[in-house]
């Protein structure tokens, strides 16, 4: 032991001056049909400049973000920048990301189309289209490398529906205990839904984290960055972050864009 | 022929006469007065003038010519020079006081040409009136509300005292006209025993913008009222408050104002607050991430409902800001509609030392990335210190590793746009296995202090995302 920590030696100074830059928290989508960076830290933000426009819907995990547009998924860097494109028919979206951040899945409504990530675009995926209605899904999500995770509304609840890649068929049918309306699955294996008072974090080992905030009556739900999620009044169009970091979880508004 | 012409002459006069009406004049309507006239009741000190009027009721001119009065208590006090022709349809008035000195019934006799008219008046023992503590008032004074908007209220305490050796009792007391109303606070009839006196209260609440005219009657006295309605308007507003969810002056901070009333507005109507921010970092002269959260940046605008004690914005009773990442003084301005004047209210952000939001190690071959993100509202990073720990927690050489960064944040806030906030990169080269290295401190300096951050994991070398996502 004594021999290795001799072999280890940092550096007397850093390499070089550190790199300084503006803080961001992610991508989200406006709501006026455009992805904007969102500089800040929590509780002070900055809408940047469009880095895309005539967007649908939007997720990004911090490391990548999926875009659908009306004619296309356009996949980004960290930067924002369109890393691929994939032809889509017009309408909404769904995205999950892997653990690591990178693009995992979409599905596509309004054609009930499963995609898979493939590492320069997303291709079909074939499953079996009568396990749930297309107006049923509320989120789809990546539980491990093998697996499509799809949380569906049923009449009972929602419901956490498995479908293996390998055969597109029902592994699992799991009622998601004490969750109703709009609610999501981050790669970490967090479920984030809302009750009255807030938003709940369930973890993968069943512990909840309650955050205060105002919650709109109609609400939708989206990751915008690797610790944060965005929650928009499909109402008003007014717009909010949650920080979903272990300790750090917070309810927060985000400054409306003024076009 | 002549002598027709004298009998002419000597008609003329009495048909002339024969045309005239005498009326009692209150100012707006004429009463006939046929016989005997009763100015009412007044006590000893009173003076209750009435005015009359001679009208010419015939098609051609009347003279007045006598005009005369005979009796204790009463006078003329106005009179026009006679003879006084009155044309047709016209009128000549004067006027006639009675001031009784001691109680008993009075009367007077007046002479309008052939006319003779009866006047009649009491002296009765009577409480002494006084509002607001002044002077006795006179039956006939005039008791003035002042203004009062429409849907509020004034009121004005009296006073009835008996000054004599004996009790008195008012057997009436009340109130008529437009908006006035009671009396309140007492009860006829009311017995007021010798040096003793008992209060009321009259009210005026006028129901429109106009000048109101009442009677405030007692036994018979009769006193003027007299109120002028004001049509509401965002002047009459009540008294306006700014207030700030939370007067904590911290950067980075979601905070939220209210326009408060303190009594609900009589009137619809808005206003405009807006906010400026005036940094005391030397240099800098704005921060955009101070903010309101909705609407424009800088400005918004509050609603006033009738009926509400609370201004709202876009029908919320609050606006939400940010308070931005600057050291400073954010200030708000309230202007409502029409008005000139503003009503101000300041919130102080003081310098503080730098606040990190997230605290990143991360692990890769050769090298150790530490991320932070944070702000410094002074604009004054300057040294940082980093200490790396192994498993064991023992203190990796070289141990305390100096980083002078004054430089490179000063380069950064001249150019950046998100006030002070920052995320930072530095990179550590590591010889030997970086596996073994498992946590960090860090100190962060500037003009307000020095921030300390202990025991942060590193984490492992999976590709980083961009956005710091560890938190300490």
């Amino acid at each position: 032991m004594k021999t290795l920590l001799a072999l280890i030696t940092i550096a007397a100074a850093a390499s070089a001056q550190p790199a300084i830059a503006p803080p961001q928290i992610g991508f989200a989508f406006d709501g006026a049909n455009s992805l904007r960076p969102i500089y800040g830290i929590a509780g002070n933000f900055l809408a940047g400049s469009p880095a895309l426009t005539n967007v649908v819907d939007s997720s990004y995990s911090g490391s990548y973000g999926s875009v659908k547009t009306d004619t296309a998924i356009v996949t980004t860097n960290s930067q924002g920048q369109s890393i691929a494109t994939t032809d889509a028919p017009a309408g909404p979206a769904f995205f999950a990301f892997n653990n690591d951040g990178s693009p995992a899945f979409a599905y596509l409504p309004s054609a009930h189309l499963l995609l898979e990530w493939e590492g320069t675009g997303f291709q079909i995926l074939p499953f079996n289209s009568g396990l749930f209605p297309p107006d049923s899904v509320r989120a789809i999500f990546a539980p491990d490398s093998s697996h499509v995770g799809v949380l569906v509304q049923r009449a009972n609840g929602l419901t956490d529906i498995r479908v293996p890649i390998a055969t597109g068929e029902e592994d699992s049918d799991t009622v998601v205990p004490g969750v109703r309306g709009p609610a999501i699955v981050l790669s970490t294996g967090q479920l984030i839904y809302a009750d009255p008072t807030g938003v709940m974090l369930r973890n993968p080992d069943g512990t909840e984290v309650h955050i205060l905030g105002s919650i709109p009556a109609h609400f939708s739900l989206a990751q915008i960055g690797a610790a944060w999620v965005q929650l928009t009044d499909t109402s008003s169009g007014s717009q909010y972050a949650i920080r979903v970091a272990p300790g750090r979880e917070g309810f927060y508004s985000l400054p409306e864009v003024n076009p | 022929m002549k002598t027709r012409l004298l009998l002419t002459l000597a008609l003329l006069p009495i048909s002339a006469l024969a045309q005239i009406q005498v009326f009692e004049y209150n100012g707006s309507t004429e009463t006939p007065v046929n016989g005997v006239y009763d100015v009412g009741s007044a006590t000893s000190g009173d003076t209750i003038p009435t005015r009359f009027r001679v009208r010419n009721t015939g098609t051609g001119p009347a003279t007045l010519q006598t005009l005369s009065l005979a009796g204790t208590g009463f006078q003329i006090t106005a009179a026009p020079s006679l003879p006084y022709i009155i044309a047709p349809g016209s009128e000549a008035e004067f006027d006639v006081s009675f001031a009784p000195t001691a109680i008993g019934t009075y009367s007077a006799f007046v002479i309008v040409n052939t006319l003779n008219i009866t006047l009649q008046g009491h002296c009765v023992a009577a409480a002494v009136l006084t509002v607001g503590g002044s002077t006795a008032l006179a039956a006939g004074a005039t008791i003035q509300f002042g203004s009062v908007t429409v849907g509020q209220t004034a009121q004005q305490s009296f006073t009835l005292s008996n000054p004599s050796s004996t009790a008195l009792t008012v057997q009436s007391i009340s109130v008529t006209g437009t908006g006035f109303s009671g009396p309140s606070g007492i009860t006829t009839p009311v017995s007021i025993p010798s040096g003793q006196s008992v209060p009321f209260k009259v009210t005026f609440q006028p129901p429109a913008g106009q000048a109101d005219q009442g009677v405030l009657s007692i036994d018979g006295r009769a006193f003027t009222l007299t109120g002028l309605g004001l049509t509401p308007s965002l002047a009459t507003l009540p008294p306006v408050t700014i207030s700030l969810a939370s007067t904590a002056g911290a950067s980075a901070q979601q905070n939220s104002l209210s326009i408060n009333l303190g009594t609900p507005s009589q009137v619809s109507g808005s206003g405009t607050v807006s906010m400026t921010f005036i940094p005391s970092v030397t240099g800098v002269t704005d921060d955009p991430t101070v903010q309101f959260l909705s609407g424009k940046l800088r400005l918004a605008t509050v609603n006033f409902t009738q009926g509400s004690s609370i201004g709202t914005f876009n029908g919320q009773p609050s606006i939400a800001f940010s308070t931005g990442a600057t050291a400073g003084t954010i200030t708000f301005s309230l202007t409502l509609d029409g008005q000139s004047q503003t009503q101000l209210r300041s919130l102080t952000v003081t310098p503080a030392p730098i606040y990190l939001d997230t605290t990143t190690g991360l692990r890769k071959a050769g090298e150790l990335d530490i991320s932070l993100t944070g702000l410094d509202n002074t604009y004054s990073a300057s040294q940082m210190t980093f200490t790396f720990y192994d498993l064991s927690g023992k203190v990796v050489e070289p141990g305390a590793i100096p980083v002078s960064a004054g430089s490179t944040f000063q380069q950064y806030f001249a150019s950046t746009q998100v006030g002070g906030m920052f995320a930072l990169l530095a990179k550590f080269p590591v010889t030997g296995d970086t596996t073994q290295i498992g946590s960090f401190s860090m100190q962060m300096t500037n003009s307000a202090g020095t921030t300390t951050v202990q025991n942060v994991q590193i984490a492992g070398s999976t590709p980083p995302p961009l956005a710091p996502t560890s938190t300490h």
